[in-house]
Protein backbone atom coordinates (compact mmCIF):
# COMPACT_ATOMS: atom_id res chain seq x y z
CA UNK A 1 0.00 0.00 0.00
CA UNK A 2 1.91 3.18 -0.91
CA UNK A 3 1.31 6.47 0.69
CA UNK A 4 -1.08 8.10 -2.25
CA UNK A 5 -3.33 4.55 -1.97
CA UNK A 6 -3.17 4.98 2.46
CA UNK A 7 -4.28 8.67 1.64
CA UNK A 8 -7.25 8.05 -0.65
CA UNK A 9 -8.44 5.29 2.05
CA UNK A 10 -8.68 7.49 4.71
CA UNK A 11 -11.10 9.75 2.61
CA UNK A 12 -12.85 6.70 2.55
CA UNK A 13 -14.24 7.32 5.87
CA UNK A 14 -16.60 9.39 4.72
CA UNK A 15 -18.68 6.24 2.81
CA UNK A 16 -20.91 3.77 5.20
CA UNK A 17 -19.18 0.90 6.28
CA UNK A 18 -21.34 -1.43 3.70
CA UNK A 19 -20.55 1.01 0.87
CA UNK A 20 -16.79 0.48 1.23
CA UNK A 21 -17.21 -2.76 1.52
CA UNK A 22 -19.03 -2.83 -1.96
CA UNK A 23 -16.99 -0.34 -3.70
CA UNK A 24 -14.16 0.94 -1.63
CA UNK A 25 -10.98 -1.41 -3.67
CA UNK A 26 -12.44 -0.54 -6.97
CA UNK A 27 -12.88 3.62 -6.51
CA UNK A 28 -9.27 3.55 -4.65
CA UNK A 29 -7.66 1.82 -8.00
CA UNK A 30 -9.29 3.80 -10.45
CA UNK A 31 -8.03 6.53 -8.38
CA UNK A 32 -4.89 5.13 -8.67
CA UNK A 33 -4.46 4.22 -12.42
CA UNK A 34 -5.71 8.09 -13.37
CA UNK A 35 -2.94 9.70 -10.39
CA UNK A 36 0.07 11.57 -12.23
CA UNK A 37 3.13 9.99 -11.89
CA UNK A 38 5.12 10.75 -8.37
CA UNK A 39 1.75 12.11 -7.27
CA UNK A 40 1.46 11.42 -2.91
CA UNK A 41 -1.56 13.19 -1.80
CA UNK A 42 -4.65 13.19 -3.46
CA UNK A 43 -6.21 15.61 -5.77
CA UNK A 44 -8.25 18.61 -3.64
CA UNK A 45 -11.05 18.71 -5.46
CA UNK A 46 -11.10 14.73 -5.75
CA UNK A 47 -10.55 14.49 -2.48
CA UNK A 48 -13.72 16.82 -2.02
CA UNK A 49 -15.78 15.05 -4.03
CA UNK A 50 -15.08 11.88 -2.45
CA UNK A 51 -15.70 13.41 1.11
CA UNK A 52 -19.20 15.16 -0.56
CA UNK A 53 -20.49 11.44 -1.94
CA UNK A 54 -19.64 10.03 1.41
CA UNK A 55 -21.63 12.01 3.47
CA UNK A 56 -24.71 12.12 0.57
CA UNK A 57 -24.62 8.12 0.98
CA UNK A 58 -24.76 8.13 4.78
CA UNK A 59 -27.56 10.69 4.49
CA UNK A 60 -29.35 8.86 1.15
CA UNK A 61 -31.39 6.84 4.14
CA UNK A 62 -33.45 3.87 2.65
CA UNK A 63 -36.95 3.36 3.20
CA UNK A 64 -36.75 0.68 5.32
CA UNK A 65 -34.30 2.00 7.46
CA UNK A 66 -36.70 4.85 8.54
CA UNK A 67 -39.52 3.26 8.82
CA UNK A 68 -37.78 0.72 11.37
CA UNK A 69 -36.38 3.77 13.32
CA UNK A 70 -40.27 5.49 13.36
CA UNK A 71 -41.65 1.67 14.73
CA UNK A 72 -39.10 1.44 17.23
CA UNK A 73 -39.00 5.49 18.26
CA UNK A 74 -42.84 4.76 18.68
CA UNK A 75 -42.35 1.99 20.63
CA UNK A 76 -40.24 3.73 22.79
CA UNK A 77 -41.92 6.45 23.08
CA UNK A 78 -45.26 4.33 23.87
CA UNK A 79 -43.42 3.08 26.65
CA UNK A 80 -42.41 5.83 28.16
CA UNK A 81 -46.00 6.77 28.55
CA UNK A 82 -47.02 3.85 30.10
CA UNK A 83 -44.22 4.03 32.19
CA UNK A 84 -45.19 7.42 33.53
CA UNK A 85 -48.98 6.59 33.11
CA UNK A 86 -48.71 3.52 35.56
CA UNK A 87 -46.27 5.28 38.21
CA UNK A 88 -49.09 7.90 38.18
CA UNK A 89 -52.14 5.56 39.13
CA UNK A 90 -49.89 4.00 41.34
CA UNK A 91 -48.63 7.43 43.37
CA UNK A 92 -44.95 5.96 42.80
CA UNK A 93 -42.23 8.60 41.34
CA UNK A 94 -41.20 6.99 37.85
CA UNK A 95 -37.20 7.90 38.93
CA UNK A 96 -37.84 7.46 42.37
CA UNK A 97 -35.37 4.76 44.01
CA UNK A 98 -37.94 3.34 46.20
CA UNK A 99 -40.89 1.82 43.35
CA UNK A 100 -44.42 0.65 45.11
CA UNK A 101 -44.43 -2.32 42.78
CA UNK A 102 -43.08 -5.47 44.87
CA UNK A 103 -39.84 -6.50 42.80
CA UNK A 104 -40.07 -9.99 41.26
CA UNK A 105 -37.26 -12.52 41.92
CA UNK A 106 -33.73 -12.40 40.48
CA UNK A 107 -34.06 -15.03 38.71
CA UNK A 108 -36.92 -13.94 36.91
CA UNK A 109 -35.34 -10.46 36.25
CA UNK A 110 -31.50 -12.10 35.08
CA UNK A 111 -34.08 -14.30 32.70
CA UNK A 112 -35.81 -11.56 30.85
CA UNK A 113 -32.35 -9.63 31.10
CA UNK A 114 -30.89 -12.76 29.21
CA UNK A 115 -33.46 -13.35 27.10
CA UNK A 116 -33.28 -9.60 25.89
CA UNK A 117 -29.61 -9.79 25.61
CA UNK A 118 -30.11 -13.20 23.62
CA UNK A 119 -32.56 -11.22 21.60
CA UNK A 120 -30.30 -8.24 20.89
CA UNK A 121 -27.32 -9.96 20.06
CA UNK A 122 -29.52 -12.54 17.45
CA UNK A 123 -30.93 -8.77 16.06
CA UNK A 124 -27.77 -8.10 15.23
CA UNK A 125 -26.57 -11.38 13.19
CA UNK A 126 -27.02 -10.62 9.55
CA UNK A 127 -26.98 -14.15 8.49
CA UNK A 128 -31.06 -14.76 10.02
CA UNK A 129 -32.03 -12.43 7.50
CA UNK A 130 -35.63 -10.76 8.03
CA UNK A 131 -36.13 -12.93 11.35
CA UNK A 132 -33.91 -11.00 13.34
CA UNK A 133 -36.45 -8.78 13.61
CA UNK A 134 -38.35 -11.48 14.98
CA UNK A 135 -35.81 -11.40 17.73
CA UNK A 136 -35.39 -7.79 18.27
CA UNK A 137 -39.23 -7.33 18.46
CA UNK A 138 -39.49 -10.56 21.56
CA UNK A 139 -36.39 -8.32 23.49
CA UNK A 140 -37.94 -5.31 23.36
CA UNK A 141 -41.27 -5.65 25.40
CA UNK A 142 -39.81 -8.38 27.65
CA UNK A 143 -37.25 -5.48 28.70
CA UNK A 144 -40.06 -3.15 28.71
CA UNK A 145 -42.29 -5.01 30.98
CA UNK A 146 -39.70 -7.27 32.89
CA UNK A 147 -37.98 -4.25 33.94
CA UNK A 148 -40.04 -1.70 35.13
CA UNK A 149 -43.13 -3.48 35.94
CA UNK A 150 -40.98 -6.08 37.86
CA UNK A 151 -39.66 -3.26 40.53
CA UNK A 152 -36.72 -1.58 37.97
CA UNK A 153 -34.17 0.91 39.34
CA UNK A 154 -33.71 3.67 37.07
CA UNK A 155 -30.68 2.39 36.07
CA UNK A 156 -32.40 -0.35 34.68
CA UNK A 157 -34.86 1.82 33.18
CA UNK A 158 -31.94 3.46 31.28
CA UNK A 159 -30.75 1.14 29.79
CA UNK A 160 -34.24 -0.28 28.71
CA UNK A 161 -33.48 2.94 26.26
CA UNK A 162 -30.18 1.91 25.48
CA UNK A 163 -31.43 -1.95 24.42
CA UNK A 164 -34.80 0.28 22.66
CA UNK A 165 -31.92 1.90 20.63
CA UNK A 166 -29.73 -0.81 19.83
CA UNK A 167 -32.91 -3.07 18.56
CA UNK A 168 -33.22 -0.11 16.06
CA UNK A 169 -30.09 -0.49 14.39
CA UNK A 170 -30.81 -3.96 13.82
CA UNK A 171 -34.29 -3.22 12.46
CA UNK A 172 -35.01 -2.79 9.20
CA UNK A 173 -36.29 -5.37 7.41
CA UNK A 174 -39.61 -6.19 5.22
CA UNK A 175 -42.36 -4.71 6.31
CA UNK A 176 -44.51 -7.24 6.63
CA UNK A 177 -42.11 -9.30 8.39
CA UNK A 178 -41.74 -6.11 10.84
CA UNK A 179 -45.51 -5.66 11.60
CA UNK A 180 -45.89 -9.20 12.08
CA UNK A 181 -42.90 -9.60 14.23
CA UNK A 182 -44.31 -6.54 16.32
CA UNK A 183 -47.22 -8.05 16.82
CA UNK A 184 -45.82 -11.29 18.13
CA UNK A 185 -43.54 -9.11 20.46
CA UNK A 186 -46.82 -7.10 21.78
CA UNK A 187 -48.41 -10.56 22.70
CA UNK A 188 -45.09 -11.79 24.66
CA UNK A 189 -44.95 -8.21 25.85
CA UNK A 190 -48.47 -8.62 27.61
CA UNK A 191 -47.74 -12.31 28.88
CA UNK A 192 -45.02 -10.73 30.56
CA UNK A 193 -46.67 -7.94 31.80
CA UNK A 194 -49.55 -9.88 33.20
CA UNK A 195 -47.38 -12.51 34.72
CA UNK A 196 -44.99 -9.34 36.27
CA UNK A 197 -48.62 -7.85 37.77
CA UNK A 198 -49.92 -11.10 38.87
CA UNK A 199 -47.27 -12.78 40.79
CA UNK A 200 -45.00 -10.37 42.77
CA UNK A 201 -43.05 -11.92 46.02
CA UNK A 202 -41.25 -9.94 48.23
CA UNK A 203 -38.48 -7.92 47.19
CA UNK A 204 -35.31 -8.57 46.19
CA UNK A 205 -31.97 -6.22 45.04
CA UNK A 206 -29.83 -6.65 42.20
CA UNK A 207 -26.60 -8.69 43.05
CA UNK A 208 -23.99 -6.08 44.44
CA UNK A 209 -21.59 -6.60 41.12
CA UNK A 210 -24.48 -5.80 39.07
CA UNK A 211 -25.51 -2.71 41.40
CA UNK A 212 -23.98 0.45 39.52
CA UNK A 213 -24.32 2.50 43.32
CA UNK A 214 -25.04 5.76 43.94
CA UNK A 215 -23.95 8.29 40.62
CA UNK A 216 -21.87 10.83 41.57
CA UNK A 217 -20.62 13.82 39.96
CA UNK A 218 -17.31 11.89 39.30
CA UNK A 219 -19.46 9.24 38.03
CA UNK A 220 -21.65 11.65 35.71
CA UNK A 221 -18.38 12.83 33.84
CA UNK A 222 -17.33 9.91 33.30
CA UNK A 223 -20.47 9.07 31.58
CA UNK A 224 -20.59 12.62 29.84
CA UNK A 225 -17.21 11.04 28.62
CA UNK A 226 -18.54 8.04 27.49
CA UNK A 227 -21.26 9.28 25.48
CA UNK A 228 -18.35 11.41 23.64
CA UNK A 229 -16.60 8.51 22.56
CA UNK A 230 -19.36 6.64 21.25
CA UNK A 231 -20.72 9.44 19.18
CA UNK A 232 -16.70 9.86 18.03
CA UNK A 233 -16.45 6.28 16.69
CA UNK A 234 -19.70 6.21 15.32
CA UNK A 235 -18.64 9.16 12.84
CA UNK A 236 -15.81 7.27 11.97
CA UNK A 237 -17.04 4.25 11.47
CA UNK A 238 -20.19 2.71 11.11
CA UNK A 239 -20.21 -1.06 12.31
CA UNK A 240 -23.00 -2.43 14.11
CA UNK A 241 -20.62 -2.94 17.01
CA UNK A 242 -19.45 0.47 17.07
CA UNK A 243 -23.16 2.13 16.45
CA UNK A 244 -23.75 -0.13 19.34
CA UNK A 245 -21.23 1.72 21.27
CA UNK A 246 -23.06 4.86 20.71
CA UNK A 247 -26.20 3.05 21.74
CA UNK A 248 -23.94 2.66 25.32
CA UNK A 249 -23.51 5.91 25.24
CA UNK A 250 -27.07 6.49 25.16
CA UNK A 251 -28.06 4.56 27.98
CA UNK A 252 -25.03 6.51 30.19
CA UNK A 253 -26.34 9.53 29.05
CA UNK A 254 -30.05 8.36 30.21
CA UNK A 255 -28.98 7.57 33.50
CA UNK A 256 -26.89 10.86 33.76
CA UNK A 257 -29.71 12.74 32.88
CA UNK A 258 -32.26 10.97 35.41
CA UNK A 259 -29.27 10.98 37.97
CA UNK A 260 -29.22 14.40 37.76
CA UNK A 261 -32.34 15.88 36.95
CA UNK A 262 -34.10 13.32 39.35
CA UNK A 263 -37.84 13.85 38.49
CA UNK A 264 -40.46 12.59 36.26
CA UNK A 265 -39.51 15.53 33.44
CA UNK A 266 -36.30 13.60 33.29
CA UNK A 267 -38.02 10.72 31.27
CA UNK A 268 -39.27 13.53 28.68
CA UNK A 269 -36.26 14.69 28.56
CA UNK A 270 -34.44 11.18 27.97
CA UNK A 271 -37.00 10.33 25.67
CA UNK A 272 -36.14 13.52 23.27
CA UNK A 273 -32.49 13.34 23.61
CA UNK A 274 -33.05 9.39 22.80
CA UNK A 275 -35.64 9.91 19.36
CA UNK A 276 -33.01 12.64 18.10
CA UNK A 277 -30.70 9.81 18.46
CA UNK A 278 -32.21 7.70 16.72
CA UNK A 279 -32.57 9.86 13.69
CA UNK A 280 -28.89 11.24 13.85
CA UNK A 281 -27.82 7.44 13.79
CA UNK A 282 -30.50 6.65 11.00
CA UNK A 283 -28.66 9.35 8.95
CA UNK A 284 -25.20 7.78 9.93
CA UNK A 285 -26.24 4.23 9.23
CA UNK A 286 -27.34 5.08 5.81
CA UNK A 287 -26.72 2.08 3.55
CA UNK A 288 -28.23 2.77 0.15
CA UNK A 289 -26.20 -0.41 -1.35
CA UNK A 290 -27.58 -3.10 1.33
CA UNK A 291 -31.25 -1.73 2.17
CA UNK B 1 -15.38 -1.07 -19.67
CA UNK B 2 -13.88 -0.75 -16.19
CA UNK B 3 -13.68 2.39 -14.02
CA UNK B 4 -10.89 4.19 -15.21
CA UNK B 5 -11.77 3.73 -18.99
CA UNK B 6 -15.01 4.97 -18.20
CA UNK B 7 -12.74 7.92 -17.10
CA UNK B 8 -11.11 8.01 -20.15
CA UNK B 9 -14.40 7.74 -22.59
CA UNK B 10 -15.78 10.71 -20.77
CA UNK B 11 -13.03 12.56 -20.83
CA UNK B 12 -12.57 12.16 -24.22
CA UNK B 13 -16.57 12.89 -24.97
CA UNK B 14 -16.78 15.54 -22.87
CA UNK B 15 -13.38 17.16 -22.99
CA UNK B 16 -13.44 16.92 -18.97
CA UNK B 17 -12.29 14.11 -16.58
CA UNK B 18 -15.36 13.36 -14.16
CA UNK B 19 -14.34 12.92 -10.71
CA UNK B 20 -14.14 9.24 -9.18
CA UNK B 21 -16.68 9.66 -6.77
CA UNK B 22 -19.06 11.26 -9.04
CA UNK B 23 -18.46 8.93 -11.73
CA UNK B 24 -19.37 6.04 -9.36
CA UNK B 25 -22.37 7.88 -8.27
CA UNK B 26 -23.82 7.87 -11.48
CA UNK B 27 -22.87 4.18 -12.10
CA UNK B 28 -25.15 3.60 -8.71
CA UNK B 29 -28.12 5.50 -10.25
CA UNK B 30 -27.64 3.85 -13.42
CA UNK B 31 -27.51 0.57 -12.00
CA UNK B 32 -29.61 0.70 -10.08
CA UNK B 33 -32.17 2.20 -12.93
CA UNK B 34 -31.39 -0.84 -14.99
CA UNK B 35 -29.30 0.60 -17.67
CA UNK B 36 -25.69 -0.48 -16.30
CA UNK B 37 -25.05 -3.93 -15.00
CA UNK B 38 -21.59 -5.49 -13.60
CA UNK B 39 -20.05 -7.81 -16.16
CA UNK B 40 -17.38 -9.35 -14.72
CA UNK B 41 -14.35 -8.21 -11.76
CA UNK B 42 -10.51 -9.18 -11.61
CA UNK B 43 -7.57 -8.18 -10.33
CA UNK B 44 -5.06 -6.15 -12.29
CA UNK B 45 -1.64 -5.29 -11.22
CA UNK B 46 -3.29 -5.49 -7.20
CA UNK B 47 -5.79 -3.39 -8.24
CA UNK B 48 -9.35 -4.07 -8.50
CA UNK B 49 -11.35 -3.91 -11.50
CA UNK B 50 -15.07 -4.35 -12.18
CA UNK B 51 -16.11 -3.87 -15.35
CA UNK B 52 -20.05 -2.34 -16.61
CA UNK B 53 -21.40 -3.17 -19.87
CA UNK B 54 -24.92 -1.32 -21.04
CA UNK B 55 -28.29 -3.78 -20.87
CA UNK B 56 -30.43 -3.58 -23.43
CA UNK B 57 -32.69 -0.88 -21.47
CA UNK B 58 -29.51 1.22 -21.05
CA UNK B 59 -28.64 0.68 -24.82
CA UNK B 60 -31.66 1.18 -26.06
CA UNK B 61 -32.00 4.83 -23.71
CA UNK B 62 -27.97 5.44 -25.27
CA UNK B 63 -29.24 4.97 -28.82
CA UNK B 64 -32.44 7.53 -28.45
CA UNK B 65 -30.53 10.36 -26.53
CA UNK B 66 -27.96 10.17 -29.08
CA UNK B 67 -31.08 10.05 -32.22
CA UNK B 68 -32.22 13.09 -29.77
CA UNK B 69 -29.44 15.31 -29.50
CA UNK B 70 -27.96 14.92 -32.83
CA UNK B 71 -31.28 15.91 -33.94
CA UNK B 72 -31.01 19.17 -31.78
CA UNK B 73 -27.38 20.07 -32.95
CA UNK B 74 -28.51 19.26 -36.72
CA UNK B 75 -31.32 21.84 -36.39
CA UNK B 76 -28.95 23.98 -34.21
CA UNK B 77 -26.38 24.08 -37.40
CA UNK B 78 -28.92 24.72 -40.50
CA UNK B 79 -30.11 27.56 -38.59
CA UNK B 80 -26.81 28.80 -37.68
CA UNK B 81 -26.08 28.38 -41.68
CA UNK B 82 -29.50 29.94 -43.15
CA UNK B 83 -28.82 33.23 -40.67
CA UNK B 84 -31.35 32.84 -38.70
CA UNK B 85 -29.56 33.31 -35.52
CA UNK B 86 -27.73 36.26 -34.77
CA UNK B 87 -26.28 37.05 -31.60
CA UNK B 88 -24.99 40.94 -32.08
CA UNK B 89 -26.80 43.70 -32.54
CA UNK B 90 -30.11 44.70 -31.63
CA UNK B 91 -32.04 41.37 -33.22
CA UNK B 92 -30.90 39.31 -30.24
CA UNK B 93 -31.15 35.48 -30.88
CA UNK B 94 -34.22 34.54 -33.36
Amino acid sequence: VNELESRYRTLFVAYPWSYRREREDEMVATLLDGARPGQLRPDRREAAAILVHGIRCRFAASVELRTGVQIGGLVSLLAAVQMVAVSACSGVNPVGSAMRWAPAPTGFRLAAWAVAAMGLFAGTCRRLGPWRFAFVATALPMVAAGAHLAGASREELSAFYGFAAASLLAAGTRVWVRVACMGAGAAWGGAVYLYATSTMPGGVRWPSWLDPGIPTLRNSWLVLAVCVVGVVLAVIRTRFVVAAAVVAAAVAFAQLCTTTLGNPAAFTIVGAVLLAMFWALHALRADPVTT
Amino acid sequence: MHGYALVREVEALAGEAPQVATLYRTLDRLASDGLVAEHSSEVVDGRFRRRYELTDAGRRRLSEEASRRAATAKTATRRLRAGGWSVAGAGGVA
